[in-house]
């Protein structure tokens, strides 16, 4: 075995991410690492991850996998020492990261307090929207506190677009798929399916999330229309005006960049509003977390390497490049992050993504969180469905009752799936 | 020493050998493997006898999954096979011109697969700003906007017209060589004996080509029950409410989103009993029409 700090060579890592590999090759060459960065697409990485978890053989086994946080529960089933991660817990700590990493973060990679890989990003979500047509409705978006609040500001705004002869929807929202409801939920402090795999769809917040979500996506005082299809043509739609505000989470504002730089100038961005007092202003979307597969023949090579390229000065100038924040919380202050933004009429973006990672709130990924989420999509469907019925008057009495059902579904779907553990 | 004899018994096992041995690794120890996971619990190790089939017996996704795959099935089958042999019949006119071209432009589709297929349909149904949206705001003379990527009871629809574009051509092809294996002098005897165009095809036409529409059926059939890749590409996963969930993408969850291999291995079994009913039912259909 080689010495702790001597570089590996001939190591493997995997991305499902191109950024993410051109920076790891820009890293490994600065560094002079003969690491080979493999892009492999992320369902297929995440088959062969589970090939290789299945195997007896070492041979081909990457010193690093990069895995999206979607596809992170289902490598949480069984107990730690299913899990086919290297536990991480002790390298973080005796190398100093642990307390330098963004705690909120940590734990969505984490299970039963064991940290299995070390998250790269943080993702906060801000809402950013057309300050000019926002401005020319005379309608400020700033002080809108509560959903509630933006709700009828946007409704207002499409008021006034109407009387223009526009069409110009208010927000960009998915009107089939959970996954807004589920940070809304995130930002209450409610995690589908808590770390001890207890469904919590039953919270009467579930209820009263949907309840709003539906309002905005379905119904007479509908503010919303879906992205159209396919990469980056969300970003269109904000540009040719379709619609006016859209959910941005930290790595969106790159595809702004490079989609619609003609808006420069013309946005605005915020943060999120809440239902309560005690909520958060923000939430994360999307993650990826770094580990080491437990199949690696020498764990403490693969560390050094996570260390080489995520984890130094290398690797923090690398990230500067891009408006994504890191997970290490002193690397959000590099001045290049505070500069004023063009793109937001020099609004400081970095800046105010640093304000909101610092408040973001705990995420916990489980083997059955995408199922919760399915399960929430299956009951806004229903609920869209009652509200285009004109059946608008107990809804939130209705929500409640299918979230019951759907709790108690998820849970004979948690205890087959724990049979024989 | 081997005896002639022996060497004479064993060659042919020699020969075969090298197949046998790859049959046995890459097909018949999956397929052993994955009937014994099927009676195992999420550990792989537990046996849970039918408690797998069981689940799956009482779970309503499972349920809607079957319904939303025969009800795909069905709608595929119904439309592809008429279409098919109307082109076919079209293109094997010669009043019609250009015959080679069209055949061409027509078989093209498929030859592009269904994960072009996918990303040029999820354009062409962009909601707001795709061709068809376009075409029908010209139509009607104000913008139209259909949720064919976003509503649940379009989502099946919006997979079926994008596997019709994709395999209607090849089908036509299937049929086009049917149609002109069939002798030209029955259809000009059925003339002479004064029958019409619904006659010749009723009489001579059909029986000629129902043994390819039996094999495009089957064919179809089998392909049909797998769907998974054009709904993933369309809305990348089950579609809104789950509106496009599929047999083949319930196992696919269960064993890679989930992580219950087990699960997916029975329903990868209850899978292959369906086809083999249909194409157990189709073949029956088709012995039937060859002894009359």
């Amino acid at each position: 075995m080689r010495a702790g700090g001597a570089p590996p060579s001939g190591e493997t890592v995997w991305t499902f991410s191109a950024p993410h590999a051109a920076e790891l090759r820009d890293a490994a060459r600065s560094a002079g690492l003969p690491v080979t960065i493999s892009l492999v697409a992320s369902r297929a990485l995440d088959v062969r991850l589970q090939s290789l978890t299945q195997s007896a053989s070492c041979a081909d086994v990457p010193a690093l996998v990069e895995i999206e946080i979607g596809s992170v529960g289902k490598y949480f089933s069984g107990s730690l020492a299913d899990v086919p991660f290297v536990p991480l817990t002790d390298r973080l700590k005796r190398s100093g990261w642990l307390g330098r990493l963004s705690p909120a973060r940590l734990t969505a990679w984490s299970k039963d307090g064991e940290v299995f890989g070390v998250p790269l990003d943080v993702h906060p979500v801000s809402l950013t929207y057309r300050k000019d047509l926002f401005d020319a409705a005379d309608i400020d978006l700033t002080n809108a506190t509560t959903w509630s609040d933006l709700h009828d500001r946007c409704f207002l705004f499409e008021s006034f677009e109407r009387s223009q002869g526009r069409r110009t929807r208010a927000m960009q929202l998915p009107s089939g798929s959970a996954d807004v409801i589920a940070m809304m939920l995130q930002q209450r402090g409610v995690n589908p399916v808590d770390s001890n795999n207890h469904p919590q769809l039953t919270d009467p917040r579930v209820a009263s999330t949907i309840t709003q979500y539906a309002r905005m996506v379905a119904g007479p005082r509908k503010i919303s229309a879906d992205a159209s299809p396919g990469p980056g043509r969300w970003a269109d739609d904000l540009e040719r005006g379709d619609v006016a505000a859209v959910l941005t989470p930290d790595w969106a504002v790159d595809d702004l960049r490079r989609h619609a730089p003609q808006l420069a100038g013309k946005l605005a961005m915020c943060r999120l509003p809440v239902f309560d007092r005690s909520d958060h202003p923000t939430a994360s979307w999307g993650g990826t977390m770094v580990a080491i597969p437990r199949a690696h023949p020498n764990p403490d090579d693969a560390w050094t390497l996570l260390k080489r390229l995520y984890l130094s000065n290398i690797a923090r100038e690398a990230r500067t490049s891009s408006n994504v924040l890191p997970a290490v919380i002193d690397w959000w202050d590099e001045p290049a992050r505070l500069n004023p933004d063009p793109l937001f009429a020099g609004q400081a973006i970095g800046a105010a993504y640093g304000a909101l990672a610092r408040q973001l709130p705990t995420r916990v990924v489980t083997p059955f969180t995408a199922t919760a989420t399915s399960a929430m999509s299956l009951v806004l469907y229903r609920a869209t469905a009652a509200i285009e019925q004109g059946n608008d008057q107990n809804l939130e009495a209705l929500i409640a009752s299918w979230l019951v059902e759907a709790d108690a579904d998820l849970q004979r779907r948690i205890a087959f799936a724990n049979l024989g553990r | 020493m081997i005896s002639p004899q022996a060497r004479r018994s064993l060659t042919p096992w020699t020969m075969l050998a090298p197949l046998l041995l790859l049959f046995a690794a890459f097909f018949a120890y999956p397929l052993a493997r994955s009937l014994w996971l099927s009676f195992h619990a999420t550990d792989r190790s537990t046996f849970v006898g039918l408690a797998n089939f069981g689940f799956l017996l009482s779970d309503p996704l499972f349920w809607w999954a079957t319904f939303n795959t025969i009800f795909y099935t069905t709608a595929y089958l119904v439309i592809q096979i008429p279409f098919c042999l109307g082109l076919a019949i079209l293109l094997n006119n010669r009043r019609v011109h250009w015959r080679s071209l069209l055949r061409f432009l027509f078989f093209s589709t498929y030859l592009v697969g269904p994960v072009f297929a996918g990303v040029l349909f999820s354009q062409i149904l962009a909601p707001r700003d795709g061709p068809v949206a376009d075409l029908l705001g010209n139509i009607f003379g104000r913008p139209i906007e259909i949720g064919w990527l976003t509503d649940r009871r379009l989502a099946m629809t919006s997979v079926l017209i994008a596997s019709w574009w994709l395999s209607i051509g090849a089908g036509m092809v299937y049929c086009l060589a049917a149609l002109q294996a069939i002798d030209p002098a029955l259809r000009e005897a059925a003339s002479i004996d004064g029958a019409g165009c619904w006659g010749r095809f009723r009489h001579i036409t059909l029986p000629g080509v129902s043994a390819t529409l039996g094999v495009l059926s089957l064919l179809g059939a089998v392909g049909a029950l797998q769907l998974f890749e054009l709904p993933v590409l369309l809305f990348g996963g089950p579609g809104p409410g789950l509106g496009a969930l599929t047999i083949v993408m319930y196992l696919f969850n269960a064993g890679f989103e989930t992580g219950n291999a087990p699960l997916a291995a029975a329903v990868g079994w209850v899978l292959v009993v369906l086809t083999a009913i249909v194409s157990g039912s189709a073949l029956l259909v088709a012995n039937r029409r060859v002894r009359r």
